[in-house]
């Protein structure tokens, strides 16, 4: 009896996997690694890099000869559309569960991020830390950095906003955290703005990069591979019109990586990807950027601190400190008929002898917790006051601590944040 | 009839709470506190409801509600057989229906909807035929091993976690609560099963009621806090909760434990269906002790099965909320039941040894 049900139900099985005419193979699939929205007057531009089995991947970022990623973009009405017609391109599904990152051009409309973002949401196989940020352009320029490094062409993207976040030099998000920001009253979040730097070895100055990025080959004789001469050739770049006419073209390159040396006498011109600012978007719009002391102060109001060099003047010298977080307490007490946001910081400065010697401990300690201060500071008078974005996550604080005083102003949050301060205390001590 | 430990009982319980928790779909307006509060609040009932249940085995010495019915009279014990068949085919079928219906939208299944019951429901009459005792031993290391991975899951999130997403900012929480309590006990089927399947229990009722019912606050606590303070606001435009919350969380060996739970999660489901057969089987087997077994295990799969295909294949099944009136018939299969049959005077209740010689 055992045998035969077991019979039966192996049998059911492989019955029931013979007949299925809908399962889709790896083979069929496009692992899409980093996705890049841009918008424009002619609807939503989609640009994707896209893993390319074909190339072996660098194992050191000197290394550019096997590139395993392709860049392919897209112009619709919707960011749907646009995928579909870049699936329809490639002849192969996609498949986003190895997405890394997600990257907004600066033109992006944040008024409703459902609706952006909605195809991630709905998508059962999309990783909700991905990370999101903003390209200081456009999301295709960032798209066309290829950072070749690794099995997975962008993990040296996350690697590097990740090494960025560890230093408290930009803020953290990823998808989860973005869409929660943005859901709250006022609509309000920070992302990381991510720019290209153009790093020329053989002058070593580094230059801003604007409008498309450089492609070359290097000395060891690695040639561009150009869209004609590429086998791959159903991969195309388009943008469609409204009426229809849609022009291609397809990128593909030995690129080098962002963010590495170089060999000696190259002539390569190396990519960067830096994070320098960070945008605030403040009712579903872009307000402005801060910059990276005040996104410092940012990181210390709202305890995503772990570890950074505070630059400050102590006895007539400049000098750098590595600074680690001991503890932040921040909570939202009444005060006069205002709310106060009030925030204790405490941290440890990591310093060695030498410094210890040449400056005096007390003036150190308070000069460090007087720019840590000015920082949290800057942060709140520009985010918060200046371009109105709750970046401090106060609406929570005030559904925690006074929920019926919410409940009365949930569709008014403007005039709550009016009677909100800041009141930073900081304390150092030195190891 | 081979008896199963408390452990074993406990086990297969968490088992059917783990598969009742992961598909759960929140209210648009739901308020983690006050679901926290409500849960805790029916649990609290429910410590009382089952008192009776208790005191029942311990008077009548293990013997089930339908015998101790039995005992009083045919039709007592016919009536009592029926409510508890009734109500275990609906568990199957809404354990078979979920499974399939969830199973094909959370994992992008393949499968038709007629081969996930089909082989579903072959596995589930499979395990309900081998026993209550061997489904108890699975149990145990299913439970185990989902409880692990869940407290895994909970380690492997990034980021600043802030109880401070806990909140009281509702409008009518009165309301809210009364509400929460009313869908909590609707989702406690696994009770009805407990209390069919007592009498397969060697020993210790109380201890093994109560030891259920500290483990379903600990992990629904947990669970429910995991969700409101990581997910946020997002858990609402999930359908899953759960299995957002396992694909979100990342280690240095894992990242995305969402396929881990999904076996775990169909184990959790051939438990709870397998139970569910075997509480079935033995309610006809009172009514017509003189048929197979087996033919009583076959029958409600099939009809089940076939149920529920039909409602999904037909986009139904999520029009009717199956489960909005259970939540009274459970208290009466749990309290009030059990409680009149204790009060019935038969030879189990009479004798100080429960009828035993």
């Amino acid at each position: 009896m055992k045998r035969a049900f077991l019979w039966l139900i192996m049998l059911t099985l492989v019955f029931v996997s013979f007949n299925n005419k809908e399962a889709v193979e790896i083979s069929e699939r496009a692992l899409v690694h980093a996705v890049g929205i841009d918008e424009s007057e002619e609807g939503i531009t989609v640009t994707l890099q896209v893993f390319k089995a074909s190339g072996a991947g660098s194992d050191t970022q000197i290394d550019p000869s096997k590139p395993n990623i392709f860049v392919i973009s897209n112009t619709a009405a919707s960011f749907d559309e646009a995928m579909e017609k870049c699936e329809s391109q490639m002849g192969k599904y996609l498949f986003i569960g190895h997405n890394q990152i997600i990257v907004l051009g600066s033109q992006v409309s944040l008024d409703d991020p459902d609706k952006l973002l909605g195809y991630f949401i709905k998508n059962k196989d999309n990783y909700l830390g991905v990370s999101v940020v903003m390209a200081e352009n456009t999301a295709k320029e960032i798209m066309e950095v290829q950072l070749s490094t690794g099995a997975v062409a962008s993990e040296n993207f996350t690697e590097i906003i990740d090494m960025y976040y560890s230093n408290g030099e930009t803020v953290f998000s990823d998808m989860l955290h973005f869409m929660n920001s943005m859901k709250s009253p006022g609509s309000s979040a920070v992302l990381p703005v991510v720019s290209v730097k153009q790093l020329s070895t053989q002058d070593q100055s580094s230059q801003p990069l604007s409008g498309e990025s450089e492609q070359s080959g290097d000395s060891s004789g690695q040639q561009e591979e150009s869209s004609q001469n590429n086998p791959d050739s159903s991969q195309n770049e388009s943008s469609s019109e409204a009426e229809g006419a849609e022009n291609s073209s397809q990128q593909e390159g030995s690129q080098s990586s962002g963010g590495g040396g170089s060999e000696e006498g190259s002539q390569i011109a190396e990519q960067l990807v830096t994070i320098e600012e960070s945008a605030v978007i403040g009712g579903g719009q872009l307000k402005g950027y801060i910059n990276a002391d005040e996104t410092k102060g940012l990181n210390w109001l709202t305890d995503h601190m772990k570890e950074t060099v505070v630059n400050t003047q102590t006895d007539g010298k400049q000098i750098g400190v590595t600074v680690k977080k001991r503890s932040v307490k921040n909570k939202l007490v009444e005060k006069d008929g205002r709310l106060v946001y009030k925030t204790d910081i405490d941290v440890i400065i990591l310093t060695d002898t030498n410094i210890l010697t040449s400056f005096n401990e007390d003036r150190l300690k308070e000069s460090v917790s007087r720019k840590i201060k000015q920082d949290c500071e800057a942060a709140a008078d520009k985010a918060f006051y200046q371009y109105g974005a709750d970046c401090f996550n106060c609406s929570r604080l005030i559904k925690f601590y006074y929920p019926q005083l919410y409940l009365d102003y949930s569709d008014n949050f403007d005039l709550l944040r009016q009677i909100i301060d800041f009141e930073t205390s900081v304390s150092c001590y030195i190891k | 009839m081979k008896k199963i430990t408390p452990v074993q009982m406990v086990s297969i319980l968490i088992c059917c709470l783990f598969y009742t928790l992961m598909t759960y779909i929140p209210p648009q307006n739901d308020n983690a506190v006050l679901l926290l509060c409500s849960k805790l609040l029916t649990l609290g009932i429910q410590c009382v409801l089952l008192i009776p249940l208790i005191k029942l085995y311990a008077k009548t010495n293990g013997k089930g509600i339908i015998e101790t019915a039995f005992a009083k009279s045919r039709t007592a014990g016919c009536a009592a057989a029926v409510i508890y068949l009734l109500f275990s085919i609906f568990i199957l079928f809404i354990t078979i229906g979920d499974f399939a219906f969830f199973l094909r939208y959370s994992f992008a299944s393949t499968y038709s909807e007629w081969s996930v019951v089909l082989v579903f429901s072959l596995a589930s009459v499979y395990v309900a035929s081998m026993g209550v005792s061997s489904g108890a031993r699975t149990a145990v290391v299913t439970a185990f091993i989902t409880v692990a991975g869940t407290l895994l899951v909970i380690t492997g999130f990034k980021g600043v976690i802030d109880f401070r997403a806990l909140n009281l900012a509702a409008e009518n929480r009165g309301e809210m609560l009364a509400d929460g309590i009313l869908s909590s006990f609707s989702r406690s089927d696994e009770l009805v099963l407990l209390a069919l399947l007592l009498p397969y229990l060697k020993s210790k009722p109380g201890k093994t009621v109560y030891s259920y019912i500290a483990a379903k606050a600990v992990l629904s606590t947990v669970i429910i806090i995991a969700i409101a303070v990581i997910l946020g606001d997002f858990a609402i435009d999930t359908k899953l909760p759960f299995f957002a919350l396992s694909a979100y969380s990342k280690n240095r060996i894992f990242e995305r434990f969402d396929a881990f739970f999904l076996m775990f999660w169909v184990m959790c489901a051939l438990i709870k269906a397998s139970v569910a057969l075997i509480c079935i089987s033995d309610c006809f087997r009172f009514l017509f002790p003189k048929t197979d077994k087996k033919l009583w295990l076959f029958l409600p799969a099939f009809f089940c099965g076939s149920a529920d295909i039909i409602l999904i294949m037909l986009d139904k099944w999520e029009v009717i909320s199956y489960k909005a009136f259970s939540n009274i018939l459970i208290v009466i299969l749990v309290a009030a039941l059990p409680l009149a049959v204790m009060l019935f005077r038969t030879r189990y209740t009479r004798s100080k040894t429960g009828g035993t010689k």
